[in-house]
């Protein structure tokens, strides 16, 4: 048996950054991964996806000879060599956190943990059983695609995200259940490289709880793409038939059939809190998440648990923050919990969507006096010359002090854009903070500044 | 000649005052009662004047900081300049006018002689902030001089380092001092939702405060002040969509006061109905004149104070205090009158009741109204009652039972003057009659009246009411 200060379950965003923060506090750390380190993120989410978004984009500008100066004839995509690319991507920073791991002399053992209570976590290593025991325990197992019941996913019409990321072929046309981030991403991608895109969504718009703004721009961005958008259409069945699937739907006007060579399911994602001993080990599982305080303390002495198996939102930052937080909380190192009002979620379509704090919707909801400023990216000279006029920014405001509830972006680089937005909001800066702070010319990020401007009633470009 | 300027007594229960704002900055000239700050206590906002002709040498507390009564605030080179031709010599005789006028009748008073001194203001230096989050400061950093701890963590504008903008704004609008607010956000940055929930929390020193204000009940504070202090008070956090109201200076003390009252005094009431046909003819009869003749009407208060001093001069207990293991009944009547303003209850006091005739009650309660709605009232004002009597107006207000203002033992608190049937003897028959009635609702402290005590009290106000038998 060894022994160590912290034993953490899990490498994914939340658990090897965990690892590295309480390797710096001093700990004696051991990390158990069953998969690869780096978890769902870098192998089989965030990562790859964006460098597939990425192939998507540029092939994109290419096709539709948006990229001045270029000419070109006979364009054929190579959608293989997209996947390779973004394995590519995945494996780089795969051992990329082997080395943080190593630097920090944590010790990595590979293979499926299982608490034993007391501080035990027995791994099952490829050379057999090992205990483990820890002081303490971190729980970060995170989480897997939902399958939705009756459906069976087999990797060649039917597909989740995971099987999405391996499958080389581009069909000719997709039906993409959910229109939350993961489905409107690949449904961006695949539409790119030529697919006949369909998404469907239960709720009144795609990107449910973001801002209305922002779901309408990229729905009617995505229409010029030729996505198809059905809103407030339910998924009903799907059967194999032939070359592809036929999927039965049912919106307002009642059920439907739409035929396509793929389905892909963006539905959800479910915790991953089974088979790994948490009844054993006393700790209370609520609603398929793992129930912890803001300090992440389950219900079981010194276990504690972050990520995506403690519940939403699940981002990868939002694990990463958790597990500085809770090892941080672990080594009284912090008082302060994590303020989850100024998390941001971004997508990583084209126009790229992010959102930190409240919607207007939601701002509105709340009582509270509502000032919009809105700068469009047309009254950029950035985005003009470089062609990424689509998209605004949206600051939603407090009238009374000028608080920033909210920040919603849609445009080209909004992804790296949201992060003023979000230092202000977690510095409590105010509207007349960003608006009185030098904004470099040209920039995206002027536009920031203008909807702080705009806030205040001044705009001045536009 | 350098001369202190200290925190004034302003009120009996009164151990801090803020200081809001000065109106004079260090190096101005001052001449003698030009007023130096505007200060909030317990009770009243005051003005504190400039004892001597002279210069401000050194402001010692900054805008927004509570400091204990005696606590130095200021200090003035007296005679300094142009003032010294003046009136150099006056300023030894007179420091700090306010501060002065109070001590000795402080001292006159057995009541406070037996609290103790506010050994913390007593023992430092200079002015110590109260209020302040102690807890989150490091230990070393508490033992520093209070002079010195007024400078920790501010910036060269007074404000202190680490607090967000939002919260800046908020505390700037709401004039609360951002030092007194301990932070919880990043590194100990004060944040938006610390100086909401500051005056929503519950100080780090209540049990203390209670034990100085009411040293009696206290008499092993290792086991009663143990017991409060584990208490647990239940929380809300406010939420998106609350309207979160932080506390005045008043307010506040007004909460700590009734807090502090409930705690120390076990409350009993007793209802009383009181037959007002006598009085409404009597008023009636001369109310029209009054008006006429005083500019302002004659309502039943005045009426109330008189039974009121007449029970208290049959029944002494009841105009006493608890010292130590004594009562002590108090020499004179002085009746605190509770008056709502917009910014809270204040309670003045009609001094030496019992030599004012109705008009001359009347006279007094006018002045001292329109004063504390004026915020004119001065320290002395509001301290110094002996027994209190409150009316919470006229609409909705049957009877209700008032919490005794300490260091008193009884409140009187008024019913709403309506008409009902009752029944009366008339020529040995009993018959009904429609009389104005008003409920009289005695609240008393059992520690030192009993049932009999205060039910016979009780009677005797109703009975000089009714009877209507008064001085005009």
């Amino acid at each position: 048996m060894s022994s160590f200060d912290l034993v953490i379950v899990g490498s994914g965003p939340g658990g090897y950054v965990a690892a590295v923060r309480a390797s710096q506090l001093g700990m004696r750390v051991a990390i158990v991964e069953e998969d690869r380190l780096g978890g769902v993120c870098l192998n089989w989410g965030c990562i790859p996806t964006k460098a597939i978004l990425k192939a998507a984009e540029q092939f994109d500008a290419v096709r539709k000879g948006e990229v001045p100066g270029l000419k070109v004839s006979g364009i054929e995509a190579d959608y293989g060599s997209v996947i390779d690319a973004s394995r590519k991507a995945a494996d780089r920073l795969n051992r990329g956190v082997g080395v943080l791991m190593k630097k920090g002399q944590i010790e990595v053992v590979q293979g499926r943990g299982t608490l034993t209570g007391n501080g035990g976590v027995s791994v099952k290593t490829p050379e057999g059983e090992r205990q483990l025991q820890g002081a303490k325990i971190l729980l970060a197992t995170g989480s897997t695609e939902l399958i939705l019941p009756g459906v069976e996913v087999d990797g060649v019409r039917v597909l989740t995200s995971r099987e999405a990321l391996e499958s080389r072929v581009m069909p000719r046309s997709l039906v993409v259940v959910g229109g939350g981030a993961v489905g409107l991403e690949f449904a961006y991608s695949y539409a790119a490289y030529g697919s006949e895109v369909t998404v469907i969504e239960m709720a009144d718009q795609i990107l449910p709880g973001f801002d209305s703004d922002v779901a309408q721009a990229l729905a009617s961005s995505f229409s010029k793409r030729k996505i198809k958008i059905r809103t407030k259409t339910a998924y009903r069945a799907v059967e194999r038939s032939g070359d592809g699937v036929t999927v039965t739907v049912e919106g307002e006007k009642g059920e439907e059939q739409l035929r396509a060579e793929q389905i892909l399911f963006g539905v959800g994602r479910r915790a991953l809190v089974e088979g790994i001993g948490l009844a054993e080990a006393g700790v209370n599982v609520e609603r398929n998440f793992i129930k912890v305080g803001k300090d992440y303390k389950t219900s079981a002495e010194n276990v504690y648990a972050i990520g995506d198996c403690i519940g939403a939102p699940l981002l990868a930052h939002k694990a990463s923050e958790e597990g500085v937080a809770a090892v941080e909380f672990m080594a009284g190192a912090r008082k302060h919990p994590l303020d989850y009002g100024k998390i941001p979620a971004c997508i990583y379509c084209q126009p790229q969507v992010a959102s930190v704090g409240l919607s207007e919707a939601q701002a509105r909801a709340a009582g509270h006096d509502v000032r919009v400023g809105k700068a469009p990216f047309v009254a950029s000279g950035k985005a003009v010359g470089t062609g990424h006029t689509e998209g605004f920014v949206k600051l939603v405001t407090d009238a009374k002090h000028g608080e920033i509830l909210g920040c919603q972006i849609i445009g080209a680089d909004a992804t790296e854009l949201i992060a003023e937005a979000t230092l202000a909001m977690s510095l409590e800066a105010t509207v007349h903070e960003i608006a009185e702070t030098s904004h470099a010319h040209p920039t995206l990020a002027e536009m920031v500044k203008e909807a702080a401007l705009a806030a205040q009633g001044r705009p001045l470009n536009f | 000649m350098s001369l202190s300027v200290t925190m004034p007594q302003m009120g009996e229960s009164v151990v801090e005052g803020t200081v809001e704002r000065w109106r004079v900055a260090e190096g101005d000239r001052v001449e003698k009662d030009q007023v130096l700050c505007e200060v909030t206590t317990d009770k009243v906002d005051a003005e504190i004047p400039a004892p001597v002709d002279g210069i401000v040498s050194k402001i010692l507390v900054p805008p927004g900081t509570t400091v204990r009564v005696g606590a130095e605030i200021a200090m003035i080179e007296a005679g300094a300049g142009a003032g010294a031709t003046k009136s150099g010599g006056s300023a030894e005789a007179k420091p700090a006018a306010a501060a002065a006028k109070s001590a000795p009748a402080k001292s006159a008073k057995p009541a406070e002689q037996a609290k103790p001194a506010p050994t913390k203001a007593g023992a430092k230096p200079a002015a110590e902030p109260v209020g302040k989050a102690a807890p989150a400061k490091p230990a070393a950093e508490q033992s520093k001089p209070a002079a010195e701890q007024v400078g920790v963590e501010k910036s060269g504008d007074g404000r202190p380092l680490r607090a967000s903008p939002l919260a800046r704004r908020i505390a700037e609008e709401r004039g609360l001092p951002l030092d007194e607010v301990a932070g919880s956000g990043i590194a100990g940055r004060v944040t938006k939702a610390d100086v909401l929930g500051h005056t929503a929390e519950a100080r780090p020193e209540p049990v203390a405060a209670a034990t100085a204000g009411a040293p009696v009940v206290m008499a092993s504070p290792g086991t009663l002040g143990e017991f409060l202090a584990s208490m647990r008070v239940p929380q809300y956090a406010p939420r998106e969509g609350d309207r979160v109201i932080p506390f005045t200076p008043i307010r506040r003390r007004i909460a700590e006061h009734m807090v502090v009252s409930k705690i120390v005094s076990p409350h009993v009431g007793t209802l009383s109905e009181a037959d007002l046909l006598e009085l409404v003819r009597r008023r009636d009869a001369i109310k029209g004149e009054f008006k006429r003749v005083h500019g302002y009407n004659l309502t039943y208060l005045p009426f109330l104070l008189q039974a009121t001093v007449r029970g208290l001069q049959e029944f002494p207990r009841m105009n006493s205090a608890v010292v130590g293991q004594s009562i002590v009944e108090r020499d004179g009547i002085h009746i605190g009158v509770a008056v709502e303003t917009y910014r809270g209850l204040v309670v003045p006091v009609v001094r030496d009741a019992d030599r004012l005739s109705v008009t001359g009650l009347a006279q007094a309660i006018e002045d001292l109204a329109s004063r504390a709605r004026e915020r004119t009232l001065g320290p002395d004002d509001l301290q110094g009652g002996t027994f209190t009597v409150t009316n919470p107006g006229r609409h909705g207000n049957l009877y209700g039972f008032a919490v005794i203002n300490q260091p008193q033992v009884g409140i009187l608190r008024m019913g709403e003057v309506k008409k009902r049937a009752v029944v009366v003897e008339r020529d040995g028959e009993d018959a009904i009659a429609i009389h104005p009635m008003m409920y009289l609702a005695l609240s008393y402290d059992h520690r030192i009246i009993d049932g009999a005590t205060g039910n016979s009290f009780l009677y005797a106000v109703t009975q000089h009411l009714q009877a209507a038998d008064f001085e005009i």
